[in-house]
């Protein structure tokens, strides 16, 4: 049992990562959007454009382990989902595709006309995203996802009242999120004015969140009575009830101008409707199909645990790293050389000795790769290999890179 | 895959600092990024072989239908020849340059080892041949290619501690990125197309495998669609971020050449 439900954990709570991390970053492209154009306006687009610059990518990092965690640990789920959602999922597609363009682009950009123009395209993904993958979970959380190779409707399974309320939402918590962040971000940058342009957006969006998640509970009722009456009963109650208050204090904490608490105040509301969600549905994925039901087998569970607890050991350290630098606003600053005291004994190492430990490996991988015939010669021989190919570099490139190198161009 | 992901990188960066070199700009900083690409592709040029060798060995004996394919053999063969280029027609390859006993070398490690053919499965089961025997050997050919000009780059460097001074060095460069991305895409036909009717070898055909849902070429031509404006958007990004000027603040004037 622990076992086929443990994925599904990983899962979600990826799917909460998401919502909250990446949330923040659909949201910053909602304000983006509706900054206004005039200089005031251009002031904000900047600030979210470099606020949010440095954790973009890796936010999602999530998006892509909810996938892969998913379809390798449920693939009848994961094929039912993906066949019969294939249209939304496909809008989300493209939002995802043309926000990260956009992103990049616009390091090309030399009149505001362009950039205004990179700017729209990028805020419309911002939304078009988060509403189409909150369609997609109000289709699973209303049932209208049936196991099977696209037995479900193609469009009416997320073209419903259930599914646009929760795209709206989606949208709206973005909104809310990246508010609180960015506020927080100019608070510690001591940007004031901007500081409060987003604490009122913060606010703003926060009341029209709490207000479209009061109001959609109506939506559900009428539209699928199963879900509120799951949402509103036992172990989700008490995580929907967690979501309000947080909200609220979140909302108080924002209006006292404590960012820092806020910024995981705001975090936990959204994570807590995520969790919700799923503890309404548990133990089903889809209609007629449990868990345990819809598990891949015993091996394949077991290494997906182990690659995900030891892919964690390195990824968790990083992101901490990450957002660290990030929260201290460190990727602001000016950017710094490497001191010469660190750069020195990268030159002093001795060419030679590296270049022949280079062709050791390179003979010692293609002992172990090909002519051993042994599973883990091979995995050290790649090992080996690859060593080779680093340390090759390694001998060739620091006396490249010396400026008085005697002989170095025509 | 990994590696061939270091030696495509590697060779068009360097394709376009060998095409600035012939052009004519050739400062510190085009020399510095040259190297710095070269090197990191040229060595993982040479790695391919070991790690080439080992995957037709894996595929041998894993997938031995795709290794047939790759070679069009027909019937299980003892002592089986490597054939290179040739059309695959009527259960052989025609006009096809036999090397003896190459492919049991490579396959089985053994002068005679023995390699399953095509015949073996019915004609149902078998991946269309010649698209997977050309697209290995283009695959194989270009990446052989890639790690002649890496043995000559490094021999340049050991020997006389410097870079290549030959034009055509640099002329082979600017070809090598472009070849580079046909190998690998080359290498995508082979275990894609090799693999065929299954999509998950000896478990799942491919016709199994593939959505229910309708207007799946609608999504697929909205997504081609998409990366045509995405990949017009990068040009455009491309060269707008080449006409700005370079900061190069260590550059002193006498390394620059006229152009």
């Amino acid at each position: 049992m622990l076992l086929r439900s443990l994925p599904l954990v990983f899962v979600l709570a990826g799917v909460a990562l998401y919502t909250v991390l990446g949330g923040a970053d659909f949201g910053a492209g909602f304000w983006q959007l509706f900054a206004g154009r005039n200089e005031r306006g251009e002031r904000v687009r900047e600030f979210a454009h470099q606020s949010m610059g440095p954790v973009w990518e890796a936010n999602h990092v999530w998006l892509i382990f909810v996938l892969t965690v998913f379809w390798t640990s449920y693939p009848k789920a994961f094929g039912s989902i993906a066949s019969t959602l294939a249209v939304v999922l496909f809008i989300a597609l493209l939002g995802i595709i043309f926000r990260g363009a956009t992103y990049a682009f616009r390091a090309g950009a030399s009149t505001d006309r362009e950039l205004g123009r990179i700017d729209t395209i990028f805020s419309f993904s911002s939304i078009l995203t988060p509403f189409a993958l909150g369609a997609a979970v109000g289709a699973i959380a209303t049932n209208r996802v049936p196991v099977g190779n696209a037995a479900g409707h193609l469009f009416s399974s997320w073209l419903n009242p259930t599914s646009i309320f929760i795209g709206v939402l989606a949208v709206a918590s973005c909104a809310y999120l990246a508010a609180i962040y960015l506020a927080a971000d100019a608070a510690r940058d001591g940007h004031q004015a901007l500081e409060r342009d987003f604490r009122l957006r913060a606010l703003g969006a926060g009341v029209l969140a709490g207000a479209i998640a009061i109001g959609g509970i109506f939506i559900v009722n009428a539209d699928y009575h199963t879900l509120f009456h799951s949402l509103l009963s036992g172990r989700a109650l008490a995580a929907v009830i967690a979501s309000f208050l947080t909200g609220l204090v979140t909302l108080m904490l924002v209006y006292d101008r404590r960012y820092e608490p806020a910024r995981y105040g705001g975090a936990i509301a959204v994570a807590a409707i995520v969790a919700g969600w799923a503890l309404a549905r548990w133990p089903t994925i889809l209609p007629g199909l449990t868990v345990d039901q819809a598990a891949a087998g015993h091996d394949t569970l077991v290494w997906v645990i182990v690659c995900v607890l030891v892919g964690s050991l390195i990824l968790f350290p990083s992101l901490a790293f990450l957002f660290r630098l990030a929260l201290a606003g460190r990727f602001q600053a000016a950017e710094s050389t490497v001191p010469d005291e660190i750069a020195q004994p990268l030159r002093a190492t001795r060419p030679g000795v590296v270049a022949r430990l280079a062709v050791a490996l390179l003979i010692a991988g293609f002992g172990l790769l090909n002519v051993a015939a042994a599973q883990w010669t091979h995995a050290v021989g790649v090992v080996c290999l690859v060593c080779y190919v680093v340390l090759g570099f390694r001998a060739i490139i620091f006396s490249a890179l010396r400026p008085d190198r005697p002989g170095a161009g025509p | 895959m990994y590696m061939a992901g270091y030696v495509v990188s590697g060779f068009i960066l360097a394709g376009c600092y060998a095409y600035s070199r012939l052009r004519g700009r050739w400062g510190r900083y085009e020399r510095i990024a040259l190297t710095i690409s070269l090197t990191v592709g040229a060595f993982a040029a040479i790695a391919e072989g070991p790690i080439g060798d080992w995957a037709a060995r894996d595929v041998a004996s894993t997938q031995p239908i795709k290794l047939a394919a790759m070679e069009g053999l027909y019937k299980t063969t003892k002592g089986a020849p490597e054939h290179l280029l040739g059309w695959y027609t009527g259960n052989h390859l025609k006009f096809a340059i036999p090397i003896p006993h190459v492919l049991s070398l490579l396959a089985d490690h053994s002068w005679n080892g023995r390699v399953q053919g095509l015949s073996t499965v019915p004609p149902s089961q078998r991946p269309p041949v010649n698209v997977v025997h050309w697209a290995f050997d283009i695959m194989v050919g270009i990446g052989s290619l890639l790690a002649l000009l890496a043995v000559v780059y490094l021999a340049i460097w050991i020997w006389r501690k410097r870079l290549p001074e030959s034009t055509w060095f640099y002329r082979a460069l600017v070809v090598a990125g472009p070849l580079a991305v046909v190998a690998l895409i080359s290498g995508w036909v082979v275990t894609e197309v090799g693999r065929q009717p299954w999509v998950v070898y000896g478990v799942m055909r491919t016709d199994a495998a593939v959505t229910g849902a309708h207007g799946i070429p609608i999504g697929y031509g909205a997504l081609a669609a998409s990366y045509v404006v995405v990949a017009c958007g990068l040009g455009w990004v491309l060269r707008r971020l080449a006409r700005a000027p370079l900061d190069v603040s260590a550059e002193t004037p006498s390394e620059l050449q006229p152009a």
